[in-house]
């Protein structure tokens, strides 16, 4: 299976941020995990892309950030879900069906 | 982790929860930006940290799946692309995002802030009324008269290079005046001699009758020389000014207009400019129209090119020219004083008999426009001022009874977690809002005021029509209003926002008594306000005893049923037989008019309009010649008999003129006044003396006196009388003269009745003026009038706006001390010894206000001494009338709040403690 890593969109990124987050807040390596987990590999996000995503994302105040204490002992900037995030990843789930029923009627077309 | 241990102490996500209403909110968010701002690390550092755990956690996830920490530690930083621009990346969002919150968060604040304002404000709309109406008050009072002030005094004249312009001056005459005209011979030496001005020019009152305009008209005119437009430094907007040939005989039939003038009688068409205008018979070419601010010397909006005379130089002794002068460059107004002073002892030296006393004032131009009006302006600008002051105290008063109240409310903030620099916020804002709608009253206060002040003035006030509440004006009211709240609510705000809370929260926290800060700024603002408003109230006592006392002056004559219309005929009439039979028929016309009782003119009438004085030395015969430049002055008057039978002015000795006497072959005789009676004859009647009324050294011109005429107030009801000698009209027949008639029936119309016989004599006949002399008796008094006026408005307005903050002080003490009260009442003090008790602290503090009010008032005193008449600075009277005021109303002011209290039931008073 080949790697989407290079091609994966700018608002698909943000997208599965969102997604992960759904499940609880977590820190940035844990979310990078989260996502190359669950698609075993196939996505894994780039960190040099990652990190400027949360960050704007924080921004917009789709997340927000708590600093809590991580399993290393170490401080740890923990990212959570807004209820703002949360409606804007609905919005980006509905456009993601819309946009895969689409893609996959003309690609999967006999 | 010591350095956050709130975070661990609080839910997370707890404080968006719910948003219980009221001041609650502004504490909780106060601790939810508390979260954030604390503990959250600095940008930097929350970047290093946050990717830094990211490679910590790579590499121990790759040593674990078996890498060497080195290989894993370049991996991890590796998938980073580079690392460094990545963090950069993220900072820069960071910080932004940091900005962001930030402002929302101020916003965020400020909109609670102002809600909640909203609420106190509207929970106690008397409180907030009565603060909003003082603001507007003091602001619009002073908004008013600083737009006088900026409008008058501040602005630029429209002169290039102000501060270069003077006028000259004749100082020595003999009636004791430093700013007295110039004669023509003077004026040319000093033109001719001076060193210090690159430009000087002389103005000469002139009229001219302008016709084929409707009806004819006398247009004020001022003749001026070559280099007069240059000296002051203006340019026409339309138009040019006058040329260098238009100063030749024959050329210099030319006129420049004022704005106003060109505006009010040509509707300002710009089609004038090149016309011309029948002016004495003669038409006269349009040349240009000044700018709108320019009318100078004043009073007269025509300017004409004058031709200096080939008799100039012989005329020294009368003197009527206005003189200006441009300061060469280099040169200081002190070096051109002394460079004149030079040329005038030159002078004396030359002319004993004229310039022997004869000195040069040199004066800055805005002086000569303004000065006038800048006494009178700075007192009403000062009176203003106190006004602004009392509302200042009155709202320092009102805040602080108010803040009294509220500080159980700021105790429970404050124990809440609200910071100080909230709280002050909040006591801010609210005064920042009380102060805009106190400015907003302010200058609608202001707007009407300055419409008052232009009507009421605009006689008065030099340049007062540029009146108008421009950005200057308001940005003046706008920082007056939020300054007066910021100084005098800061107080308060600093005192509150420093709640015990011990005391509040412990006790019950009612009822608590006054602390001694605030007990002691209650007492400088009942005294001070007392003190301000004594001093207000004096001022405008002393000004209105001055009115009083003017207008009980005689003014020698009776003005009522009397009108004076003045004329020159000259041009009508070049004979000196026509002119005098023109007077004659006038005279008869008019007095066949219905209601007319007797009809004369005279030269001079007082407190006349046309003010063509002639003034002149006078040797008596018999006696020894005295000294040249010392003769004896008086003023010439001519009159037509009947003059003093019609203006009411008594015959003291002797006779008037009779018509016999008013020809020009006839026996010369004289009437004068008891001023030069006096003078002269202080012992002896002057019944039959001679006198030579020539000039010095002319043939000698003699009158018999016949007669001794009461003295008359001649130009105001300040004026002093003067010595004066009346000549028969019949004698030179003057073409200027006031016609006087004194009438049963309306003098209105009489006036227009007299033109109209005036033009049944000559069509083309203009007529300078018509006035009933009541009402230039009462016209005179206008520039007193209108700051008796203005200083009067303030004085009331400050007693009701100081028993008003008197009253709500007195009353906020007295409910502080409503426990103490019931206790001492059910341990059976009586009503009476109550309100002793409660009164006694008041009007000692009020004693303390007259007594510093009254000091202030003497120390004040002499900056009124040029704008009184006829009482004294410390008036004793004025100032006794005053502190009885002031008394009675703290007295009352201070009575109804303590007669309350001393009327509290016991049971009530100890129930609600």
């Amino acid at each position: 299976m080949p790697s989407a890593r290079s091609t994966m969109l700018h608002g698909t990124l943000e997208a599965l941020i969102l997604k992960t987050l759904a499940w609880g807040p977590r820190h940035g390596y844990a979310i990078a995990r989260w996502i190359e987990d669950t698609t075993d590999n196939a996505i894994q996000p780039e960190e040099g892309s990652l990190y400027p995503a949360l960050y704007r994302m924080e921004k917009r105040g789709w997340i927000e950030a708590e600093w809590g204490v991580s399993e290393l002992g170490r401080r740890a900037k923990n990212y959570r879900l807004t209820p703002g995030g949360r409606r804007h990843l609905r919005t980006e789930t509905a456009r993601w069906e819309v946009f895969h029923a689409a893609v996959s009627k003309i690609l999967l077309a006999t | 982790m010591p350095r956050f241990p709130r975070f661990f102490w609080l839910p997370s996500g707890g404080f968006h929860a719910h948003r219980p209403d009221g001041f609650i909110v502004p504490l909780i968010n106060r601790f939810g930006r508390g979260l954030r701002s604390i503990w959250r690390p600095s940008i930097h550092d929350e970047v290093e940290q946050d990717l830094g755990f990211h490679v910590e956690m790579r590499v121990r996830d790759l040593v674990k799946a078996g890498m060497t920490p080195e290989m894993a530690r370049a991996e991890a930083i590796r998938r980073f692309g580079n690392i460094e621009e990545v963090k950069a990346e993220c900072r820069g969002i960071g910080m932004r995002r940091e900005r962001e919150m930030r402002i929302k968060q101020w916003w965020n604040d400020w909109r609670q802030d102002l809600r909640h304002t909203r609420r106190q404000l509207l929970g106690r709309p008397g409180f907030a009324a009565a603060i909003v109406v003082t603001i507007g008050i003091g602001v619009g009072a002073s908004t008013t008269i600083f737009s006088a002030v900026d409008s008058v005094l501040l602005r630029p004249l429209p002169f290039a290079e102000q501060d270069r312009v003077v006028s000259l001056w004749q100082t020595g005459d003999q009636d004791g005046s430093d700013h007295s005209p110039v004669s023509p011979a003077n004026y040319l030496d000093w033109r001719d001699r001076n060193q210090s001005f690159s430009a000087l020019a002389e103005a000469e009152p002139w009229s001219m009758d302008l016709t084929g305009q409707g009806d004819p008209e006398v247009l004020p005119t001022w003749a001026v020389t070559r280099h007069f437009f240059k000296a002051l430094g203006v340019d026409p907007i339309l138009g040019r000014t006058f040329v260098p040939e238009e100063f030749e005989e024959g050329n210099d039939r030319v006129v420049v207009l004022s704005h106003k003038y060109w505006q009010r009688r040509f509707g300002g068409n710009p089609r004038l400019v090149g016309s011309t205008l029948m002016m004495d018979d003669e038409a006269f070419l349009v040349a240009g129209v000044m700018p709108p601010d320019f009318e100078f010397p004043p009073g007269r909006p025509v300017w004409r090119p004058r031709i200096i005379g080939e008799h100039d130089n012989e005329m020294r002794g009368r003197n009527w020219l206005r003189v200006v002068g441009r300061l060469s460059p280099q040169v200081s107004l002190d070096e051109a004083q002394a460079d004149m002073d030079r040329v005038a002892s030159l002078l004396a030296d030359e002319y004993p008999a004229t310039n022997r006393n004869t000195g040069v004032l040199l004066e800055p131009i805005t002086e000569t426009i303004v000065g006038r009006a800048r006494a009178p302006l700075y007192v009403l600008f000062a009176a203003a001022g106190l006004l602004l002051l009392i509302a200042c105290t009155n709202v320092a008063g009102l805040l602080l009874a108010r803040g009294s109240k509220r500080e159980r409310e700021l105790a429970l903030r404050a124990a809440l977690g609200a910071g100080r620099e909230r709280l002050m916020r909040q006591l801010i804002t609210e005064g920042v809002v009380l102060g805009v709608l106190g400015g907003i009253v302010g200058v609608g206060l202001a707007l009407a005021g300055t419409g008052f002040l232009g009507a009421l003035g605009a006689s008065e006030l030099p340049r007062v029509e540029h009146l108008q509440l421009d950005a200057r004006v308001l940005s003046f009211a706008a920082i007056l209003s939020v300054l007066t709240v910021l100084l005098f609510g800061l107080g308060p705000a600093i005192h509150f926002s420093r709640p015990d809370l011990r005391s509040y929260l412990n006790e019950s926290g009612r009822g608590s008594t006054e602390g001694s800060t605030s007990q002691r700024i209650r007492g400088i603002l009942v005294a001070g306000q007392i003190a301000l408003t004594l001093v207000l109230l004096a001022g405008a006592g002393l000004l209105s005893r001055s009115f009083l006392s003017l207008t009980q002056v005689e003014p020698g004559f009776e003005p009522h049923g009397r009108v004076a219309v003045s004329l020159h005929v000259w041009d009508k009439n070049p004979t000196q037989e026509e002119r005098i039979d023109f007077f004659g028929s006038l005279r008869s016309q008019v007095r066949g008019l219905p209601g007319v009782q007797s009809a004369a003119a005279s030269s001079v009438v007082p407190f006349g309009r046309s003010s063509i004085e002639t003034d002149g030395a006078y040797q008596i015969v018999g006696r020894p010649p005295a000294s040249p430049g010392d003769e004896p002055l008086a003023y010439f008057t001519e009159a037509t008999p009947m003059y003093f039978e019609t203006m009411g002015i008594p015959v003291r000795e002797g006779r008037s003129f009779s018509e016999a006497d008013n020809r020009a072959e006839a026996f010369p005789v004289l009437v004068v006044s008891e001023s030069l009676a006096a003078r002269e004859w202080p012992e002896t009647s002057p019944l039959g003396a001679q006198i030579d009324i020539s000039e010095p050294g002319d043939e000698p011109m003699l009158g018999e006196i016949v007669g001794v005429v009461g003295d008359v107030r001649p130009t105001g009801f300040d004026s002093a009388p003067r010595a004066e000698i009346f000549i028969p009209h019949g004698m030179f027949g003057s073409g200027s003269m006031t016609f006087v008639a004194r009438t049963e029936a309306d003098p209105a119309t009489l006036v227009e009745q007299i033109k109209q016989e005036v033009w049944k004599l000559h069509p083309t006949q203009a007529v300078y003026s018509g006035d009933r002399v009541e009402l230039l008796m009462s016209e005179s008094l206008q520039s007193r009038r209108f700051v008796l006026y203005l200083i009067s408005v303030f004085a009331v307005l400050s007693v009701v706006l100081s028993a008003v903050g008197v009253y709500a002080l007195v009353s906020f003490s007295t409910q502080q001390r409503t426990g103490e009260i019931g206790v001492r009442k059910a341990l059976g003090a009586d009503t009476r010894r109550i309100l002793g008790m409660v009164m006694r602290n008041s009007l000692l503090l009020a004693g303390l206000g007259i007594a510093a009010g009254l000091a202030a008032a003497i120390g004040l005193g002499r900056f009124l001494d040029s704008m009184l008449y006829g009482v004294e600075a410390a008036d004793p009277l004025t100032l006794a009338a005053v502190v009885l005021l002031v008394g009675v109303f703290s007295a009352i002011a201070t009575l109804v709040p303590a007669s309350r209290a001393a009327r509290i039931d016991p049971a009530v008073a100890l129930r609600a403690e």
